[in-house]
């Protein structure tokens, strides 16, 4: 029964978050409760007994993601960048992370025994699926990343400068 | 187990609706594309729900929530390139703006 409200409180902290970041009107903010929102949801992968999918939510959305949208904040609004925090948002992060860092914790989880992992952990065969048979995947994936690359570089070229060579040819 | 899965599916529900409402009715390009990443969130939590079982989840729905993952952050990656090239071009990210000025 305590199971049932642990999950219920981790999707209640997620739609809130959630809730949150569509609200904000604070571009930063909504970012950093993004990212809160992102380790929330590895938290729940992890107590649902996926590992490596929570490993990979918060490499990626909570982490690669964010960067990117850090650099695009940094480009189109830079004013934005020098806003100090307020004090309650700042105890909000600092109360959040705190939380994170004590439910990721396995020998804490196993201490207080809060969650229960699933029964018949196979931690031994997963990384055999996962990594085995999943060379077609990592083709697929390898390819997309190669065109998301040769795509933002294409959307970020610089121009040539075309109206140079047309005074070149008025000229002559 | 059947009220878990049923709390879960709903919370991806939610997720996804809150994603769609932020598409929606928001005006900056950054808020949008932060929907988006909501919308893939909701679905990843979905798809790991659907392979819940009482060992575990199962290996294969792991694998296609990583791809939706690497394809979560190539969109991520690629409309984030299109707003800095919208703001390159245009100065400003606010779609009323943008609709305003036409090439």
């Amino acid at each position: 029964m305590i199971d049932y409200f642990i999950h219920m409180g981790f999707l209640v902290t997620l739609i809130i978050l959630a809730f949150l970041v569509v609200e904000v009107k604070d571009l930063l903010r909504a970012l950093a409760l993004f990212i809160m929102m992102s380790s929330v949801l590895s938290v729940i992968f992890y107590i649902l007994g996926a590992p490596y999918i929570a490993v990979f939510q918060l490499a990626i959305y909570a982490g690669a993601i964010a960067v990117l949208f850090l650099a695009t904040l940094h480009t189109t609004k830079g004013r934005i960048m020098g806003k100090n925090l307020s004090l309650t948002l700042n105890l909000i992060l600092a109360f959040l992370l705190l939380f994170m860092i004590l439910a990721f914790s396995i020998n804490i989880i196993d201490a207080l025994n809060l969650v229960n992992p699933p029964q018949n952990y196979p931690l031994e065969e997963k990384p055999f699926f996962l990594w085995t048979y999943r060379s077609l995947d990592i083709i697929i994936q390898g390819f997309l990343l190669l065109a998301t690359v040769t795509a933002v570089g294409a959307i970020l070229r610089k121009k040539e400068e075309v109206e140079v060579v047309e005074k070149a040819v008025e000229e002559s | 187990m059947n009220d878990l899965l049923q709390l879960y599916i709903l919370a991806s529900t939610i997720l996804i609706a809150l994603g769609l409402y932020c598409i929606a009715t928001k005006r900056d390009l950054i808020k949008i594309v932060l929907g988006i990443e909501i919308i893939t969130s909701g679905v990843n939590l979905n798809i790991i729900v659907m392979g819940l079982r009482s060992n575990g989840v199962e290996a294969l729905a792991q694998s296609i929530t990583l791809i939706s993952m690497t394809i979560g952050a190539c969109i991520a990656a690629v409309a984030l390139s299109i707003i800095i090239n919208v703001f390159r071009h245009y100065g400003t990210t606010d779609t009323r703006e943008i609709k305003r000025l036409k090439w």
